[in-house]
């Protein structure tokens, strides 16, 4: 009889400590603790024993059953803390991922480098340190022009100058390439302005020229719409405004529905509905004939945008000079 | 320039309605005039009529205060409270009923016991009225105004402002008349004429005038005058006043304020001289000799140069032609006689020379944009019709008018199928005449289909066909241009070859982690210095700070400066880069610089950590190094010439690749001397790439090499090396001795100390092998392995340990 008890007891500590999950343990339980288990089978033996032995026989199971339930709740104890030290909590933040990215005005840049390509435009570039010839002189800008003050442009001591627009460039491409042509010159301008939140020393532009036969001022709306739509959306207006530039001639003001309110009113268009977005125009003919391009068999048009504003409206950047202080709080948001 | 609806209003119909204000402002933005601000002026007199003073009598309480009784006609009579000084019986006052709303008061008038006496309504000064700051005592107001009239209508006013962006090109828009004009040829209507006609002469009160020879072509071309008499200098009328205040002009006088309000209103600047300072009764046109000095009216001293113009009477110069007055003859508070003089400059003269003088005037600003020259006898007649009917004048002469070089505007032939052509855009040709016309072009037709045309003589803008053709569009509306689409895109356009390298190499960067900076390239001297000081560099002649006076020749110091400003904001892990351009002094380049396309790179702080599962650790070079040859792995650029070792400001921990003997690659740590003197405490580590070097040697291709697909066999090994070896001189025996089966290697552990004997370290290399068509054992690698070990003894004292 103790034989049997001993040998139960053994079981039983095995089969424990086989155990390792909830599951094992409460079919631990049920076989041998369960109402069904074999403790209960032991005690429904008690009855087959003479009546002198049985009260010891009572005792023994008794004992053994205080035994095994005591250490079946140690055994599940120690599960229960074991199970929830490994439980991982998933409200814990995930380690923070150092990932690179593009500034903010490059992003804007190869979008739009993107769309006019698509267009047919060539990305051609050029120097920033100039020449008051292709900065000014060669864009029929006479030497009177208040760009050309000190106080407007900014000049090297050797008497070269920091280009103003990139337009320099457009000169640059047509002296190397005849018409047809079609580019955009992207890059860095500079104008002797203090910074503010809406004013830089230094930005980042793109302009546009074409040049043919039969171009039109018709066909730079049209190309410009196109551009615009590509950029904000398939519903996007354009408005023309009459304007003065020395290098084109009719010469227009660009304005694009606002992007945030579709051309109702908001604060950002100051209620007008229209947002300015840059200067455009048909190439003066005394443009063409400083590259000996004849004006009366090739016409062209030309166009210019600054890549801040445009940055500053899709981004909802309010003040320029963030772009060039490279504060990480403020590039990791791109 | 800012402008007064009101005054528009004396050329053609404006209202000052919401609506009908903005669609002028429409109209003008759509005639290339943009409204860059606009603002409403209200001053409501309606509460206050005009009161004749009946009595006085002493307050009972109070020294300076006495009970007014006025007659306030049909409203009858009223005793109120006042302590104005100018109190006397008959004078006419402006009373305010009670519930007025005063422009100078923030609450309606209410009924006021002043010192025990009940006072209601009020007499007012300027000041309540809204009309000046003058509260010296109560407004008079003269003979004409009866008792009971309400000061609303004629003192009153309603007025909306435009502040106006006004091109470089459209001096002739520069006026009231300009815009009026212009809105006038977009809704086809006639302006109006304003007052000018002119009594007889009461006299032959003239001054002689001359243009000296070789002044009028590139100086002065035309010069008048007229003597007015019988002026009395005193306050503007209210109506005047008002009309300049709004536009920004200070009141001075009646005359001077006369001077400054036809100057706004025909954009033709003008002058009155007292008559009694006018010298030798003549006016001598010359220019300035060379360092010769002259006191302009606001008292300050010029020295002029050859090609100023000045306006002198018999003896000496009065005035800075077509800039300012002088201080010598200006209009004083006894003055009774006037030269007035409306003359026509040079518009590149002005713009220059009081560019040089440095004198920015409301008369330079109007003539270096043009100023037409053909209406000088008209200015003189309305300004002197003004003076008549504001300053008492008599006309006491003729107007002397030296025309000496009449402006020429010659005929600019049109073709209408150009027009069509330029704009995409069909204009009938009668339109185009039409339009013309309603700008005040003179048009004719030509021979054949052509057109000819003549300027108006207030526009300076207008001298060939394209010019016309812009002013056709512009009248026949922007908005009515279609957008066309892209014809016929040019196939053969050459691509940007370098654009491509440079953005290939931009988004490596962004892979491996980097973020993209842009910054300045104009930087500080002294920046460039600390890094750099034996380059030259290429300096601003008028930069904008000392700080931003030099083009950077370097990106390297742009990129420790945000990386040093990013740590001292507790940013801490920093990995920057940025591309662009270094700027060289070239004597030999035609811009007199070489600009050279660069990438610069740094990392600095903390590479990973303060997360709970990782362990910290700090950038090093090695972090710097990986970064580096997986982006020559992405570039596929291989045979390159490495060495050890930096100058300036890279440390003796810089590894430098050539090719062909051009520098192409730098990655190393920047020395800490030059970090200190940054303000940076950190290591800091960068990585530099020629990009022009790049686009010449090319970058290529990664090429697909063939890798085994049967498993690999690992082996670690444990080495004892003497610490003069480097781990890259172990490296390359391994590589050599191992290459038939080795498929990778890897530096796992470096151990100095128990059980490392002195001078040694111990490097543990993990080594995988595999062969492409069979499964390796270890009988194939073993004898491999056996023999490089002892290559690794015999050639660098290499032991395996135990």
């Amino acid at each position: 009889m103790q034989e049997q008890l001993d040998q139960l007891r053994t079981a039983f500590a095995e089969a424990l400590e086989a155990a390792t999950d909830t599951g094992a343990l409460a079919a631990v339980h049920h076989r041998w603790l369960g109402a069904k288990g074999e403790l209960r089978t032991l005690f429904g033996q008690m009855k087959q024993l003479p009546a002198e032995q049985r009260p010891a026989f009572g005792q023994a199971v008794n004992a053994l059953r205080g035994d095994l339930e005591q250490a079946f709740f140690a055994k599940q104890e120690s599960l229960r803390a074991s199970v929830s030290a490994d439980a991982i909590d998933l409200s814990r933040p995930g380690p923070r991922l150092h990932t690179g990215g593009l500034h903010p005005l490059a992003q804007v840049q190869d979008r739009i480098i993107e769309v006019f390509t698509s267009m047919g435009f060539t990305v051609n570039e050029g120097p920033e340190v100039e020449t008051e010839y292709y900065n000014f002189d060669a864009l029929n800008t006479p030497f009177w022009h208040p760009a050309r003050r000190d106080s407007d442009s900014l000049y090297i001591e050797d008497g070269h100058m920091l280009r103003t627009e990139t337009s320099p460039v457009q000169i640059r491409t047509m002296q190397k390439r005849r018409p047809p042509l079609r580019m955009i010159a992207p890059g860095r301008v500079y104008r002797n302005d203090k910074p503010d939140a809406t004013h830089s020393p230094m930005f980042m532009q793109v302009e546009g020229l074409a040049v043919g036969h039969g171009l039109t001022f018709a066909e730079l709306k049209g190309t410009l719409l196109e551009f615009y739509r590509r950029l904000f959306g398939r519903d996007t207006k354009l408005r023309f405004r009459p304007h003065f530039f020395p290098f084109t001639e009719p010469s227009a003001e660009v304005d694009v529905s606002c992007v945030f309110c579709r051309g109702a009113g908001c604060r950002v268009c100051k209620q007008s509905g229209w947002l300015e977005m840059g200067g455009s125009g048909m190439v003066d003919p005394e443009v063409l004939k400083e590259v000996a391009i004849d004006p009366e068999e090739y016409t062209g048009y030309a166009f210019g945008l600054g890549i801040e504003r445009m940055a500053m409206l899709l981004y909802g950047v309010d003040d320029i000079r963030l772009f060039y202080e490279n504060d990480l709080r403020f590039l990791r948001q791109f | 320039m800012k402008i007064s609806l009101n005054w528009l209003n004396d050329f053609l119909p404006v209202s000052q309605e919401e609506a009908a204000v903005e669609a002028l402002v429409h109209d003008l933005a759509m005639l290339g005039f943009e409204v860059e601000s606009r603002e409403s002026v209200r001053r409501d007199l309606s509460g206050v009529i005009a009161a004749r003073i009946t009595g006085i009598e002493p307050h009972p309480d109070a020294d300076k205060l006495r009970l007014v009784t006025v007659d306030r006609g049909e409203e009858g009579p009223q005793t109120v409270v006042c302590g104005a000084p100018n109190v006397a019986l008959g004078k006419r006052v402006p009373y305010a009923c009670l519930g007025a709303k005063l422009p100078g008061l923030d609450k309606p008038l209410k009924k006021a016991k002043i010192r025990g006496v009940v006072s209601e309504g009020m007499l007012c000064s300027d000041v309540e009225l809204g009309l000046s700051e003058d509260h010296s005592g109560l407004l008079e107001l003269d003979d004409s105004w009866k008792a009971g009239e309400c000061l609303d209508e004629r003192l009153g006013l309603c007025d909306t402002m435009l502040d106006i962006d006004i091109t470089q090109n459209r001096g002739d828009a520069f006026s009231i008349v300009g815009i009026a004009r212009e809105l006038a040829a977009l809704r086809g209507v006639e302006l109006k004429e304003q007052p000018r006609e002119l009594p007889e002469p009461s006299g032959e009160e003239a001054v002689k005038v001359s243009i000296e020879q070789g002044c009028a072509q590139t100086g002065a071309p035309r010069y008048a005058g007229l003597v007015l008499s019988h002026i009395t200098v005193g306050d503007s009328p209210r109506w005047l006043r008002d009309r300049l205040e709004a536009v920004g002009l200070r009141a001075i006088n009646n005359v001077v304020d006369i001077t400054n309000y036809v100057m706004w209103e025909t954009g033709h600047p003008v002058h009155a001289f007292d008559r009694r300072e006018i010298r030798g009764n003549e006016i001598r046109v010359r220019f300035a000799k060379a360092g010769e000095a002259f006191t302009t009216l606001d008292g300050q001293q010029h020295e002029l140069d050859g090609e100023h113009v000045l306006i002198c009477d018999g003896e000496r110069p009065v005035a800075l032609g077509g800039i300012m007055g002088g201080e010598n003859s200006m209009v004083a508070e006894d003055t009774s006689e006037v030269l007035l003089e409306c003359a026509c400059f040079d518009p590149v003269n002005i713009r220059m020379g009081s560019r040089r003088a440095g004198i920015q005037s409301d008369s330079a600003r109007r003539f270096e944009r043009g100023v037409d020259m053909d209406n000088v006898p008209e200015v003189l007649q309305r300004m002197a019709r003004l003076m008549i009917d504001c300053c008492g004048a008599q006309v006491a002469g003729p107007i002397v008018d030296e025309y000496a070089a009449p402006r020429q505007r010659p005929e600019i032939a049109l073709r209408p199928a150009r027009v069509t052509a330029l704009l995409g855009l069909d204009v009938p040709k009668e339109r185009i005449v039409t339009h013309l016309r309603s700008l005040g072009i003179e048009v004719r037709e030509g021979e054949g289909d052509t057109l000819l045309a003549r300027s108006p003589s207030w526009r300076f803008d207008l001298e060939r066909e394209v010019d016309l053709i812009e002013e056709v569009v512009r009248m026949e509306g922007y908005d009515q241009v279609p957008d066309q689409l892209l014809a016929g895109i040019p196939l053969d356009q050459p691509a940007n070859a370098s654009l491509a390298l440079r953005n290939r190499v931009r988004d490596a960067l962004v892979r491996l982690g980097f973020r993209q900076q842009c910054s300045y390239s104009m930087v500080s001297p002294d920046l460039l210095e600390r890094f750099h000081p034996e380059r030259p560099a290429l300096r601003i002649r008028n930069p904008l700070a000392a700080e931003m006076s030099v083009m950077r020749h370097s990106l390297l110091p742009s990129l420790v400066e945000c990386a040093v400003y990013n740590l001292n904001r507790s940013q801490e892990h920093v990995a920057l880069f940025e591309i662009d351009r270094e700027f060289h002094p070239d004597g030999q380049s035609e811009t007199g610089c070489r600009e050279g396309m660069m990438l610069c790179a740094v990392l600095a702080g903390r590479q990973r950590g303060a997360d709970w599962q990782d362990t910290e650790r700090r950038f090093g070079f090695h972090d710097l190094k990986a970064r580096a040859e997986e982006l020559l792995r992405e570039l596929a650029l291989k045979d390159l010439e490495w060495s050890e070792g930096g100058e300036g400001p890279w440390s003796a921990n810089t590894l430098s690749a050539s090719r062909k003997g051009r520098l192409l690659l730098q990655v190393g740590q920047i020395e800490p001397r030059v970090l200190a003197a940054q303000g940076c405490e950190e290591e800091l580590f960068a990585l530099q790439l020629d990009l022009e070097a790049l686009e010449e040697i090319g970058a290529g291709l990664p090429q697909y090499r063939a890798f085994s697909r049967q498993p690999l066999l690992l082996r670690d090994l444990s080495l004892l090396v003497e610490d003069r070896h480097s781990a890259g001189a172990v490296r390359e025996v391994l590589e050599q001795g191992l290459r038939k089966l080795l498929s990778d290697l890897r530096l796992f552990d470096i151990y100095r100390g128990e059980g490392v004997p002195e001078g040694r370290h111990s490097q543990s290399w993990s080594l995988s092998f595999c062969a492409p068509d069979r499964n390796l054992r270890d009988k194939d690698v073993d004898p491999l392995i056996k023999k490089t070990l002892a290559r690794l003894k015999k050639e660098l004292g290499v032991e395996l340990r135990g």
